[in-house]
């Protein structure tokens, strides 16, 4: 059988099984079972070839699963658990709230910045968006605000959420395409600082020119003095955890596992001095005597949540590494690649190829699933063009742009699965063309940074390969 | 008969959470082995090699460990695009039909697993080559998936006849619904 044909019966039945509804991860292990029946199978009885097929690839899920390299994963997700069940999270939130005072649009900086920091510690823009939907959004109808200046900054927190670290997707996404995790997170922050600086600038010149879109009103005064106690307090210490954990990586003192595991543990110090330190110091016994029962649950919580969004990734990993796996087997993904590349095509035509294959992905797939899908088949073929990068630079620069082009396919009108999904929590009579006409200008940002990333590459490289990997 | 079967069922749901709640804790050691590792390793004192081990072999325990759980609970990432889409009564034949398709191929997982299980607990040569220095049997890598996959198979296969079907027809991906209730939760709303 041709190679072309073993591809397209390979993507389009896994395709297929997800459209209609089949968990992605089993979706991947039947098509795989299916095809290593066909490849790796040539015994003549339907036992034989089933024991041949489904040894094989237990051999090799065992031997792509078992590998230090996932450890990351597990890693950030308990660092950004322990960061909200421990109230952390909550607590640095309520404090930038308050650093807000009475500016024009604070609630839309506030979601902005609390989107962001959700997404970013749970891994999921869509539990992201419905959860900012149901709270946020009801609150700042009430206040006045129009809806492209309350759904917007929920919509456009995904793209952020992807980039600043330690993103969850991230980490899953250096780890599938096997390069280096510290990189990519670090090369994140750049672009990321520059998206949050765009929609900052947009949020400030809408509410400047239009003050209908998000009126003032009465907030309670907080002197100077207070404010700056509350910085120090209740935004300094936890921003303080992130920025060890990058500085760790990337000055080369601990691997991205590593130091997830001391950050997680440096959110652990900090939630005992919160909870029990600080209350004792101040005489508030009360509430350091019930310090065990809420920091045992809270690290309960934590572990539990970890493992949960742990199993999700790895039954998904599990499917598609075998995925990888049957392509390389069957001859499909070497002959793919030697295709496109025997075109004369440029590079960035390629790369547009790709933004619009992604594009079209997310009008009905999760992330997740996304990369699972196309990370086998995307990294090599842009390994092989030269876009005037070192490789080890290129491949950083190419997940970048990837993670950007995830997110941007999630939020596109009209089909943008974040806009469904928006549309199930917002207020009843929010319209659907709302939505849309919201987002819009969100993705109109994480676009033009897309395309500031292609034409100036040291966005994203010049950080990371600053220290030494 | 019926009063037999939900008796049955409880027991079976405990044994899956108790399962997730392994999982969980495997999640927490797995963050103390590296604290451990890293720590020995800085001071340069020599730390156990099965440590790393116990990390790499976690992955694949802690995801059939907790992976029954998470399909009872429709934890596991499947869309809802098409099963939002149509009628009430199609869905509910075609997430039954998908659950009786996933529960056949974790069942036939589940047996051909088991079977190379088997074949490796016999053989008492048969060792992890990659891990050479350590001497574990080659059992060892293969132990979960059976009983992962049985289980699995499972709770597939109880979706498809029970009353409450997997898909719920909401637009999205389940798992992240599955998440955003629990957060609420756990935020209590001062969020």
């Amino acid at each position: 059988m041709e190679w072309y044909w073993i591809l397209i019966a390979l993507l389009g039945s896994t395709l297929a099984l997800m459209f209609i509804g089949f968990p992605v991860g089993i979706a991947f292990i039947l098509v795989n079972t299916v095809a290593a029946f066909l490849l790796f199978g040539r015994f003549g009885s339907f036992d034989a070839n089933m024991e041949a097929g489904i040894f094989q690839l237990t051999d090799n899920a065992f031997a792509n699963m078992s590998i230090f390299a996932i450890v990351p994963i597990p890693m950030f997700l308990l660092m950004g658990e322990l960061f909200f069940h421990t109230g952390l999270a909550n607590r640095m939130f309520n404090a930038v709230e308050n650093l807000m005072g009475r500016a024009p649009a604070r609630l839309s900086y506030v979601t902005v910045a609390g989107g962001t920091a959700f997404a970013t510690l749970s891994g999921s823009s869509m539990g992201s968006t419905a959860l900012l939907g149901t709270l946020m959004v009801p609150e700042m109808t009430k206040r006045g605000y129009k809806k492209s200046m309350s759904i917007g900054p929920i919509l456009g927190t995904g793209g952020l959420a992807m980039l600043i670290p330690p993103s969850a997707l991230a980490v899953l996404l250096g780890t599938l395409a096997e390069i280096d995790i510290g990189r990519l997170l670090i090369g994140g922050i750049l672009p990321g600082l520059i998206l949050a600086t765009m929609y900052a600038v947009y949020i400030f010149l809408r509410a400047t020119f239009d003050p209908s879109v998000a009126p003032i009103y009465e907030v309670e005064y907080i002197p100077w003095s207070e404010r700056f106690w509350l910085f120090l307090t209740d935004v300094v210490p936890m921003i303080s955890i992130i920025v060890m954990v990058i500085l760790l990586i990337m000055f080369g003192v601990a691997t991205p596992s590593e130091s997830a595991a001391y950050g997680s543990l440096g959110v652990i110090v900090l939630s005992i001095a919160y909870l029990w330190l600080v209350p004792l110091l101040t005489g508030d016994r009360d509430q350091a005597r019930g310090f065990w029962p809420k920091f045992s649950d809270s690290l309960w919580k934590s572990m539990w949540g970890a493992a949960r969004v742990t199993i999700i990734a790895l039954m998904i990993l599990f499917g598609s590494s075998l995925f990888s796996n049957v392509l390389a087997a069957s001859g499909a993904s070497v002959a793919l690649i030697e295709w496109v590349t025997s075109f004369d095509v440029s590079g960035f035509v390629m790369l547009l190829i790709m933004f619009g294959i992604l594009l079209l992905l997310g009008m009905f797939m999760d992330q997740l699933a996304m990369m699972l899908l196309t990370v086998p088949i995307f990294f090599p073929i842009i390994v092989g063009f030269d876009f005037g990068l070192p490789p080890e630079q290129q491949v950083i620069w190419f997940a970048v742009i990837m993670l950007l082009a995830m997110e941007i396919s999630f939020t596109t009108p009209p089909f943008g699965l974040l806009l469904f999904v928006m549309q199930g929590v917002a207020p009843p009579g929010t319209k659907f063309s709302e939505i849309c006409l919201a987002a819009i200008p969100f993705m109109a940002c994480a676009m033009f940074l897309v395309a500031l990333i292609i034409f100036f590459p040291p966005i994203v490289t010049w950080l990371p390969f600053i220290g030494p990997s | 008969m019926t009063q037999l079967v939900k008796t049955i069922d409880r027991y079976w749901e405990r044994l899956l959470w108790l399962m997730m709640a392994v999982a969980s804790v495997y999640v927490g050691l797995i963050m103390i082995a590296i604290i451990y590792i890293t720590t020995f390793r800085f001071f340069g004192a020599t730390y156990n090699l099965y440590t790393t081990t116990f990390i790499e072999y976690g992955f694949v325990y802690v995801m059939f460990l907790g992976s029954p759980w998470l399909v009872r609970n429709r934890g596991h990432v499947f869309i809802e695009m098409l099963t939002a889409a149509v009628s009430p009564k199609i869905r509910d034949y075609l997430s039954r039909i998908i659950c009786l398709l996933a529960a056949i191929v974790c069942l036939i997982w589940a047996w051909y697993t088991w079977q190379l299980f088997a074949e490796r607990w016999d053989d008492s040569m048969a060792f992890d080559e990659l891990r050479a220095q350590l001497d574990i049997r080659l059992w060892v890598t293969t132990i979960a998936f059976p009983f992962g996959f049985f289980m699995m198979g499972v709770e597939f296969l109880r979706f498809v006849f029970v009353a409450d079907t997997m898909h719920m027809g909401l637009a999205g991906v389940a798992s992240d619904r599955v998440e955003l209730e629990e957060t609420k939760r756990s935020l209590e709303g001062d969020f």
